[in-house]
């Protein structure tokens, strides 16, 4: 599936969260959504989804509009994983995953044996299989998180649209994350994800797109993530590197913070 | 208790006034003496010495005897519950008269030399009336047909018609034994039961009572150990299997759930079984000749029960 | 680890099964008792062949209606306080707590005590319905969209004050003198001599309650993942508000209409079957409704047991358990933050 946003509009009373922003993603790439607080990424990211209503401009799933697709259909296809981690209710790991199927499972019918592979390779993935049995009330932050991310790739859906997967993860889940997400698209999903760790975009993504005040200020491979880019979405400079073919890019200074020059 | 001024207080002053003039003889001294005693005895005996002349009434039973037993002009103000048009003899006759809704200040108002109260009437505001220096008669609710017959004399001797008040009991014993079904040892008596509004029946020593046993009736409620706060759930009523249900039900217009209850299925199907028979409470609940009318009514419809048992 | 192992089902099957179960044999005992003692099965077998005899007339026309509405009021109670928890995510969420019975009553108040039941005996229940109705849109308008616990409780303190107020002055300005003392049978609930004709009208709008409210259950399961979660995984949430307010509404209006509102059935039942469904809103609400049936039925027979004369209301029973409870559950979440 394609899913292309043209020129989307959001105000929130008197602010402009999205000013006119595009932004497309199809099958088989990993879309990285970069930018500071504010930026407008979460917006643009429920606007993919469907979620959030456009002032200006419009969303289209193959050519078509979500209200053209059945609601059910699209939820298979399109799936959304919220930033935050609300889950309400100290449920079993394995039945928060389960939810993951709703989309595909009809109103009262029990788990299919499809549903139930695919609940066991989610469970797999994010590394979480050993705490099946175990209710939400007693994970850790980074446990939950990928209980969570479980849940999403349990749709096993086209697009997967994640709102910072690794925000509450140890560098060794945040790692995992990515891979996971990196070999959903390998697969032939859409993979659009909001990061806040530079160097993650630049070398899980095959593409970047920087949000600054409801403008994308850039949309391309990860070298379009120049130090102008950073420094008019941040405000700092960024140390840039190379370890065996695959980039590093970490934010150093603040911009007119110190009298030295740039580093190296 | 200080009694308010009348017109005889006047003529007492003046007759001991004269009592000594220099030449009397000892007769007249005698004769004069014996006046003052006894109005001194009667004096002390009743505050009172003139008939009521401005009776209030706060109780609609007491509203009743008052109309019954007074003179019209005496009447002040009686409450506004006896110029109800379900009860034609009463209302015609209340009819012009000062009505009153039953409250301190406004029997007050009319500066009563008599005021006649029921035995829940506020207790606040007959202790108020009686703190203002008011005459307060109390009136009880009589449980049995000699109650009744006491509370008659009381209330005629509060107003001064003794006579007016054997007349009411005469007549009441008059209607009561043309009423009465007549005591037939080789029939038992009928089994009957109350239903009131909201569930309720009526138990034993109560006037109710009384008078299903004067209708040839034996209430079955005494059977049921009530107690204190009669309430009939409906099965209960429907196993006793009584042959007669008195109904209590004042067929007010607007609905209440009260009242529903008597509209109940298993009510309905009882009335294949059993003689309803309507007797509203305003028959019974202030003691009057109507009473008689309820015994009548009960009497009556016995007689029609044991009938439609014999065709069965 | 064995692979694709099915997920542990607590709350299946074997716990609805019992539950329906309990529920048969909660509401048999409420037929077997009662204030008079009488042959059951000679009664039973006297109305199957159509004999008019007092026991097949007091099974008939008093016990099987009172336990039939016992279940069918305790269902609808039960099945709306998981319901409800489930909407607003919040687990003090119950009919009575929110205002829904107490709008309930006062629209069957306003139905009864007009006259217009009794030219039109379905206004009775559908007055209680439209009450229910309101109530509950007034309260998901003050707190709905993940309001928090505090504001809930105030809109429900709010629309309870405002309803029972307003009961009140209805009752008080009906002529009939009698209208005034029936305040407690509608705040506090009772079953005693209710017939077939009130099963009949609290029936079948009750039904469709719970379809409403039964169909809802994936989309609760969703909706504990948040709003956003929810609508991705396929949900239309404004169909799904709509359809729990008209389904608590229509059950809960049909039954206060004919039972008063009785409270705390809504708020314990879900809450002490919660763990045995894992949690889950969906499971919940069947598992509540049966729940809700039992926990009626039983409070009804103890109604008809204790020597307490007049027969003591519904809902002081459930409340003198229910408060208790409802004080421990505070203090929890309290303790909890």
């Amino acid at each position: 599936m394609r899913v292309v946003v043209s020129q989307a509009v959001v105000r929130f009373g008197e602010r402009k969260a999205l000013d006119g922003v595009d932004c497309a993603v199809g099958g088989g790439e990993m879309v990285a959504l970069v930018g500071p607080n504010g930026a407008g990424k979460t917006t643009l990211l429920r606007a993919l989804a469907d979620l959030q209503p456009l002032q200006a401009g419009e969303a289209r799933y193959d050519g078509r509009r979500a209200r053209e697709l059945p609601r059910g259909e699209f939820a298979r296809r399109v799936a959304y994983l919220a930033q935050g981690g609300e889950a309400h209710w100290p449920l079993r790991v394995d039945h928060l995953v389960a939810l993951g199927r709703l989309p595909h499972r009809r109103p009262f019918a029990d788990l299919s044996a499809a549903d139930r592979a695919a609940v066991e390779a989610a469970l797999a993935a994010t590394d979480v299989a050993h705490l099946r049995a175990r209710t939400l009330d007693r994970l850790s932050g980074g446990e939950r998180a990928r209980v969570l991310l479980a849940r999403a790739l349990a749709v096993e859906a086209e697009i997967l649209l994640a709102d910072e997967p690794a925000a509450a993860l140890d560098p060794l889940h945040q790692l995992a994350a990515m891979a996971v997400l990196r070999d959903v698209a390998r697969r032939g999903a859409g993979v659009v994800v909001v990061l806040h760790d530079l160097t993650l975009a630049v070398r899980f993504c095959d593409r970047v797109v920087a949000l600054a005040g409801g403008k994308a200020i850039a949309d391309g491979p990860p070298a379009a993530l120049t130090d102008a880019v950073i420094a008019a979405a941040y405000g700092v400079e960024a140390l840039r590197g190379e370890h065996r073919g695959e980039p590093f890019l970490v934010p150093w200074r603040a911009i007119g913070a110190g009298r030295e020059g740039a580093g190296g | 208790m200080r009694a308010f001024p009348t017109a005889g207080d006047g003529e007492r002053g003046a007759a001991a006034g004269a009592a000594f003039p220099r030449n009397w003889g000892r007769r007249r001294v005698a004769a004069r003496l014996c006046a003052l005693a006894l109005a001194a005895v009667a004096a002390v005996s009743s505050p009172v010495l003139a008939k009521p002349q401005r009776v209030v009434s706060l109780n609609q039973c007491a509203d009743e005897l008052v109309l019954r037993l007074a003179d019209r002009d005496a009447i002040a103000s009686i409450t506004w519950l006896s110029q109800d048009p379900r009860e034609a003899d009463m209302a015609a006759a209340a009819a012009g008269l000062s009505v009153n809704d039953g409250l301190a200040e406004q029997a007050l108002a009319y500066r009563p030399d008599l005021i006649l109260v029921g035995a829940f009437t506020d207790p606040a505001t007959v202790a108020l009336l009686r703190q203002v220096g008011a005459p307060v008669v109390a009136l009880d609710v009589p449980e049995t047909f000699d109650a009744v017959r006491r509370q008659f004399r009381d209330v005629a001797a509060a107003l001064e018609e003794p006579a007016r008040g054997e007349a009411l009991v005469a007549d009441l014993d008059r209607r009561l034994a043309a009423a009465e079904a007549p005591v037939d040892a080789s029939r038992p008596p009928l089994r009957a039961i109350v239903l009131r509004p909201g569930g309720f029946t009526v138990g034993p020593g109560s006037l109710v009572d009384e008078i299903m046993r004067r209708a040839g009736m034996i209430n079955l409620a005494a059977r049921l150990d009530v107690g204190a706060y009669p309430q009939l759930p409906l099965e209960k009523l429907v196993m006793l299997d009584a042959d007669v249900a008195v109904v209590d039900d004042e067929g007010f217009a607007a609905p209440a759930l009260a009242e529903a209850a008597l509209a109940h299925p298993a009510v309905a199907a009882l009335a294949r079984r059993m003689r309803f028979v309507s007797l509203p409470s305003r028959l019974w609940t202030c003691p009057g000749p109507a009473l008689a009318d309820a015994v009548r009514v009960l009497a009556e419809a016995g007689a029609a029960a044991r009938r439609g048992r014999a065709e069965r | 680890m064995t692979a694709a192992r099915r997920p542990a089902d607590a709350g299946g099957r074997p716990l609805l099964l019992a539950l329906a179960g309990l529920t048969l044999v909660a509401f048999l005992i409420s037929l077997a008792v009662g204030y008079v003692r009488f042959d059951l099965v000679g009664a039973l077998d006297d109305a199957i062949h159509g004999r008019d005899s007092l026991g097949a007339l007091a099974l008939i026309e008093l016990r099987l209606p009172r336990a039939a509405l016992g279940a069918t009021v305790g269902f609808s109670l039960g099945l709306a306080g998981a319901a409800m928890q489930g909407l607003l995510r919040n687990p003090l969420a119950d009919p009575g707590v929110v205002g829904v019975s107490g709008g309930a009553a006062l629209g069957a108040v306003v139905a009864f005590y007009s006259g217009l039941a009794a030219a039109l005996p379905l206004a009775l229940p559908l007055g209680g319905v439209a009450g229910a109705a309101v109530a509950a849109i007034a309260l998901y308008a003050l707190a709905g969209r993940g309001a928090g616990t505090m504001t809930l409780i105030l809109a429900g303190v709010t629309i309870n004050s405002f309803a029972g107020a307003l009961t009140a002055l209805a009752l008080n300005l009906s002529p009939n003198p009698y209208a005034a003392t029936e305040i407690m049978f509608w705040l506090m609930g009772s079953l005693a001599d209710r017939s077939l004709p009130h099963l009949y009208l609290a029936g079948p709008l009750s039904l469709v309650g719970w379809a409403l409210m039964l169909s809802a259950a994936p989309a609760l399961d969703a909706l504990s993942l948040g709003e956003d979660t929810a609508q991705s995984l396929g949900f239309d949430l404004a169909r799904l508000r709509a359809r729990l307010i008209a389904g608590s509404a229509l059950a809960v209006g049909a039954g206060v209409a004919v039972s008063g509102a009785i409270g705390f059935v809504g708020l314990v039942v879900p809450h002490l079957l919660r763990p045995l469904v894992g949690h889950r809103p969906g499971r919940l609400l069947l598992a509540s409704g049966f729940g809700g049936a039992i926990a009626l039925l039983v409070a009804d027979v103890a109604a008809r047991l204790l020597p307490v004369h007049p027969e003591l209301k519904l809902g002081v029973i459930t409340a003198l358990i229910g408060a208790p409870f409802l004080f421990g559950l505070i203090d929890r979440m309290r303790r909890e933050g």
